[in-house]
């Protein structure tokens, strides 16, 4: 291998990168793009839900609860009185459901019996159905605890979420989006670059060189690895400076993780372009095997704990699945070693096979 | 010295065969050629001759030691990374990185053949010297012209003097005058040491040439000295002269006539080669039937005329596509299309400009000009495919612009790239453009027949199209175009990579349809197939610089013995090229 050859090729790519204005689309603006879409836009708390509350009680204990519904941020409340109409809205699609606070209700709570409340949701939007029943029983316990029968022990129970507290989406949306953009700057836009140079003729000027494939490849990996580091760092401190997305790990975990998720991103580009020798074909490649699992299987949007086993089976064969477990580590909880080594660790394996399968691929031939 | 045994290489595990146990021999110090139509196998040995593509089986030795081609690292091969050092190697579309300036490319290519400082910087002047780049360093190669980027392309493969220079098609979408200038410089570049390979599709550079290696479909057809192939057919090319009136029936019935194997017009002659008959008693025998014919004159033959004889002359003596255009019906009018004024601009850049002429019914107009004059452009505009900024053209007395679909029905287009449906087979192409030009029941499953028949497509008509050969594809491509009987015929390129024979038979067709009345407009960059024009319009930089009949055109160029449409051409883009210098200054 010739360092004056790498040096040369090196230098070629990184001046086609910074004329290339579609790779400073991808690994700046995209990134900017994804976390004010997942910061402002896109967002899974839900808030201000409209529902209609059926007053049958008239009491004050029954107002209180009333007003807590009212007030809090999560509900904006329409008062009924009755089912009949509660179900009207819900039908005409101007509430998402009912919470109904039933006759009797203060009596029952101030003689210390047991009482009870209804909440209806609209099943047609399973999300904000199951939000509406958990805000609201959330919010019936806080209740119940603030009037307690005096005398009794007075047990706070606060219902706590661990490692995001404020159920941002953007916190955890952001490990997503760091995945999404390195798999598209790694695999995407590596696989186009080699395409691009087969469908010109430059990759067949340039095998014609005495140039050795491993010095094609070197040159190909390096400004790409650099790009994606970049954008990485442009993307965390745009999240983190200007979204306040906690960062609770340490900067070498998630470099450690990075770099390795890097260039197993960049290994599968590279092995893409080996069969795809048309940008077309390699675009789709690499939507396929990166673009989609990402954004489908590695947990970052959908719970994966939720999907049928066989998915969930499938999902370990992509390495977004691995690098979205270990990054949420680092980003929400702290550097948990054992976690972040072994997703680290599996990636690394991939890169491995990634780098065999690429070895008996590639040879410095047309074919 | 390059001696190559028994190449063979195929395809898709075998399925297809480029090449069937090529050999042949290459001498030091000589520009070679190797020539033969596209997929004919040329690119296929040119990469396993650079060293980029593995054989199935065959041999190749360089100056007697066997290169290693099949990579087996035997210490006593030659091994390809070590070959691959003394040679330079330009691909087809010239391995140019767009991105990069004139002087980036030569900078990488500089430093991938190992060379820096100061020898890196003599080697620019010289090359940049010789290809006259030198004012343009700092330009993208993506914004050079096609001359431009093919002499780009050579100076970056001569940075380090190579003992085989690799040229794969380096005169494709390059004007004649680009082209020349390559030979030259290609030329200066040789001595007992290098040996320049050249591939081509255009038999007209093999003139240029010390040693040509003909390939057609995949075997050599011909290995030797072009000059030498030309003596076998001295004394069999003759010309007969002054034929105004019925030049095409004419040309149709001497290439029916005994001994005769080919027959082309040019301008008002007619060009023949004969074999296995004296042209005395050919004459004899023609002119009983005219009676004013003169005598013909024996011409001095190109290497075309010897590629002819080669490959056993034309087979096809009468285009059975008469037959089927001739019931063809005109409305009443007798200029078919019409253009005034045609305008088209691309945001500031002007790619025609006020382009007018018509054409007759029965007649051929061809649009000449190389890649990028804006004869594609006004093409386009005439068959309502690109709406002109200024100007009107009319079809039939319609005018374009309002042309409705029935209107459309009597257009034929038939496309510069091959547009049908690869993953249809030929029957069923034709039945859809049957289709798309409303013929239904009988009418089409009889057009179908007739044109599978006639352009013998019979074996053939259940296969893809895709799987065709270029000569086949080719023959569909006009087969679809003409289906419905079209007075007009739009060609684009119709001709371009296709085989000699292939060619001449494709204008016996046309000439055949042009004989029922139908009009045809096609644009070409081969100079010798516009002689079989009734007229030519020369574009170039988005202008018409010269119209009329092919010997009109030629009368132009007076300082010239013979002169042909190509010397005309080079005349008119050196003239146009200086009256810009002087304006620019």
């Amino acid at each position: 291998m010739n360092i004056r050859t790498i040096k040369a090729l090196i230098y070629k790519e990184t001046k086609q990168i910074r004329r290339d204005a579609s790779s400073i689309l991808v690994a700046f603006v995209m990134p900017a793009l994804l976390l004010i879409i997942y910061g402002y836009g896109l967002s899974f708390d839900i808030k201000h839900i409209k529902i209609d509350l059926i007053q049958q009680d008239s009491g004050k204990l029954a107002k209180d609860l009333a007003d807590a519904y009212t007030y809090s941020e999560y509900f904006s409340t329409n008062i009924v009185h009755s089912t009949q109409e509660a179900k009207g809205n819900m039908e005409a699609g101007n509430t998402m459901g009912a919470i109904m606070i039933p006759e009797n209700f203060s009596k029952n709570v101030k003689k210390g019996k047991k009482t009870e409340i209804q909440v209806v949701s609209d099943g047609t939007d399973p999300n904000t159905a199951a939000y509406i029943e958990g805000y609201a029983t959330g919010l019936f316990n806080q209740f119940l605890m603030g009037h307690r029968r005096p005398g009794g022990p007075s047990i706070n129970v606060l219902s706590r979420l661990w490692f995001n507290p404020t159920t941002e989406s953007i916190n955890f949306l952001m490990v997503g989006a760091l995945a999404m953009i390195l798999s598209i700057v790694g695999t995407y836009l590596t696989s186009l670059v080699v395409a691009k140079e087969w469908e010109r003729g430059t990759m067949e000027a340039l095998i014609a060189t005495p140039t050795s494939i491993w010095e094609i490849i070197i040159s190909k990996v390096i400004p790409y690895f650099v790009l994606s580091v970049v954008s990485l760092a442009f993307t965390v401190l745009c999240g983190v400076f200007i979204f306040g997305v906690p960062f609770e790990g340490s900067i070498i975990a998630m470099s450690l993780t990075s770099s390795v998720f890097i260039v197993v991103s960049l290994l599968i580009g590279l092995l893409i372009s080996t069969s795809a020798k048309n940008q077309f074909v390699a675009a789709m490649g690499a939507v396929m095997v990166t673009f989609l699992p990402t954004m489908m299987l590695s947990g970052f949007v959908f719970e994966m704990k939720s999907m049928p086993l066989w998915i969930q089976i499938i999902s370990y064969i992509f390495p977004a699945r691995y690098y979205v477990s270990g990054m949420r580590t680092i980003f929400l909880v702290g550097d948990i070693w054992h976690i972040v080594l072994r997703d680290t660790a599996v990636m690394a394996a991939m890169a491995v096979c990634l780098l065999g399968a690429l070895k008996k691929k590639l040879r410095k031939n047309l074919e | 010295m390059i001696e190559i045994t028994n190449l063979t290489k195929t395809f898709e595990r075998g399925k297809v065969t480029a090449l069937t146990d090529v050999s042949c021999e290459l001498q030091s110090g000589k520009l070679i050629g190797f020539i033969g139509p596209d997929g004919s196998g040329k690119t296929t040995l040119i990469r396993i001759i650079a060293g980029i593509l593995t054989p199935d089986s065959g041999e190749i030795v360089v100056d007697g030691q066997p290169l290693d081609i099949y990579e087996t690292r035997d210490k006593e091969k030659l091994q390809i990374g070590d070959y691959q050092r003394v040679t330079s190697y330009m691909p087809q579309k010239f391995g140019l990185y767009e991105d990069l300036s004139v002087i980036e490319n030569l900078t990488l290519y500089a430093q991938l053949r190992g060379l820096s400082g100061d020898e890196m910087h003599k080697a620019f002047e010289k090359v940049l010297d010789l290809v006259k780049l030198g004012n343009f360093q700092d330009r993208l190669a993506g914004n050079l012209s096609g001359g431009m980027k093919q002499k780009l392309g050579l100076a970056c493969s001569l940075l380090r003097k190579p003992k085989i220079l690799i040229l794969d098609e380096p005169s494709v979408g390059v004007d004649p005058i680009s082209r020349k200038d390559l030979i030259r410089m290609v030329n200066t570049m040789l001595d007992n040491h290098t040996t320049v390979l050249w591939s081509t599709a255009y038999l007209d550079e093999a003139e240029d040439l010390d040693h040509v290696v003909l390939l057609h479909d995949g075997k050599v057809t011909y290995e030797g000295c072009p000059h030498n192939a030309k003596q076998t057919v001295n004394g069999r090319v003759f010309l007969f002269g002054g034929v105004t009136e019925k030049k095409r029936l004419f040309s149709s019935e001497l290439l029916r006539t005994d001994g005769i194997i080919d027959s082309v017009i040019v301008g008002k002659n007619i060009k023949v080669i004969t074999r296995d008959r004296s042209i005395e008693e050919i004459y004899q025998e023609v002119s009983l039937r005219h009676e004013d014919l003169k005598k013909p004159t024996p011409l001095v033959p190109i290497f075309e005329d010897a590629c002819i004889d080669i490959l056993g002359g034309i087979q096809e003596k009468e285009s059975p596509v008469t037959e089927y255009v001739k019931d063809l019906s005109f409305s009443g009018h007798d200029t078919v299309v019409e253009a005034m004024g045609l305008t088209k601009k691309f945001g500031n850049f002007t790619a025609a400009e006020n382009i007018s002429f018509s054409v007759k019914r029965g007649k051929i107009f061809g649009l000449l000009g190389p890649n990028g004059s804006g004869k594609s452009t006004t093409f386009k505009m005439l068959c309502g495919l690109l709406r002109q900024n200024a100007g009107t053209a009319k079809i039939v007395g319609i005018d374009i612009s309002n042309m409705g679909s029935d209107a459309k029905l009597n257009i034929g287009y038939m496309a510069q790239k091959f547009s049908l449906y690869p993953v249809l087979s030929v029957r069923h192409n034709l039945e859809f453009a049957s289709g798309a030009y409303r013929l239904s029941g009988k009418r089409r499953r009889d057009a179908v027949n007739k044109m599978i028949e006639i352009f013998h497509l019979g074996s053939l008509q259940n296969s893809n199209a895709g799987s065709l050969s270029l000569g086949f594809k080719q023959r569909l491509a006009l087969a679809c175009a003409i289906i419905h009987k079209p007075p007009v015929l739009f060609l684009d390129e119709p001709t371009s990579g296709v085989d000699p024979i292939t060619r001449k038979e494709f204008w016996m067709h046309i000439n055949a349809m042009v004989m029922c009345g139908v009009s045809t407009i096609v644009t070409t960059h081969f100079m010798d197939e516009a002689e079989n024009c009734d007229e030519i319009a020369l574009i170039y930089n988005g202008k018409i610089r010269a119209h009329g009949t092919p010997d009109e055109l030629k009368s132009l160029c007076k300082e010239e013995k013979n002169p042909t449409l190509n010397h005309v051409f080079v005349k008119i883009v050196k003239e146009v090229d200086a009256a810009m210098e002087e304006q620019g200054q």
